[in-house]
């Protein structure tokens, strides 16, 4: 069953993993920050890295942008969109060509994925404030805990992915 | 069960290596830098010489400032891209030269010449 040419399976899909993604969202934001202040996991970009080899880079663009709308709306504010949207396009755009090249593994693309989700939003940052923030002392910071969680969750994908069932089955016909 | 599809994208490769590398490499640049060109429209950089004020510099004008410390020791303070660092000092232990430049946190210091500088403005 199609519906506008997107088959039924995959609304359903978009759906399931954008939940699983929120919750994630909204565990971590129970755990106040230990470490550095604004340094998270990013538990929700596992969702992400698991669609994008579980099925189409579509559905996994689509849960990526529903969760940062919807995690915005829910636990954040019109600033803190801003930030999760560029730093999630910008790591999703980033995962996605080091995907297509079938050059690196999966826990490469992750770290790429957190490096440059970091970098997005130091990017955004310096937009909003008027001032270049990337040559503060905030880039090593960002970059080396965006590849620490990066990779992180990228171990957490290579365990998950071949332990759920067979994508056909599921998601398409 | 586990699916043996992926094994081929999750097996670590070589490849790897090159993302890594990358991030490490501007890592390194940065602390090999040692300064980090901050905000520099407007601040200014204070010297002061045993308690007394002695010069406030804009810092994002490049220069180059003789510090004539207590007991006629010398420290030369440059400022250049927004960033204040010390570069010669007479002093036998080079501890301000070493500190690299100076932000809001970190002042610089020059025990034998009681040299003092700081970002911001001078204090009363």
């Amino acid at each position: 069953m199609k519906l506008r040419g997107i088959s039924v399976r995959t609304v359903a899909a978009i759906g399931l993993f954008t939940a699983i993604a929120l919750i994630f969202s909204y565990v971590e934001a129970l755990v106040p920050s230990v470490m550095i202040p604004g340094v998270k996991l990013g538990l929700a970009n596992l969702a992400v890295v698991i669609l994008l080899y579980y099925d189409k880079s579509a559905t996994a663009l689509a849960v990526s942008l529903l969760r940062i709308l919807i995690s915005a709306l829910l636990f954040g504010s019109a600033m803190s969109w801003s930030y999760a949207l560029a730093g999630g396009m910008l790591s999703f755009a980033g995962m996605l060509i080091l995907k297509k090249t079938r050059k690196f593994s999966l826990i490469a693309v992750s770290f790429s994925g957190g490096v440059l989700h970091n970098t997005g939003q130091l990017l955004i940052a310096s937009v909003i404030f008027g001032y270049p923030l990337y040559g503060t002392l905030y880039l090593p910071v960002l970059l080396a805990s965006g590849a620490v969680t990066g990779t992180l969750i990228g171990i957490a994908a290579t365990l998950i992915l071949p332990r759920l069932p067979e994508a056909n089955r599921i998601l398409k016909r | 069960m586990k699916n043996t599809k992926y094994n081929d994208i999750l097996r670590l490769r070589l490849w790897d290596l090159i993302p890594l590398a990358f991030v490490v490499a501007v890592l390194a640049a940065f602390f090999a830098f040692g300064c980090f060109r901050g905000n520099s429209a407007g601040q200014t950089v204070t010297v002061e010489v045993d308690g007394k004020t002695v010069a406030e510099l804009p810092l994002d004008k490049d220069t180059q400032y003789l510090i004539k410390g207590f007991g006629g020791g010398t420290n030369l303070l440059v400022i250049e891209d927004g960033r204040a660092y010390i570069s010669e000092a007479s002093c036998p232990d080079h501890i301000c030269i070493n500190t690299g430049c100076v932000t809001e946190t970190m002042p610089l210091v020059c025990r034998p010449n009681r040299v003092i500088v700081y970002l911001g403005e001078a204090k009363p």
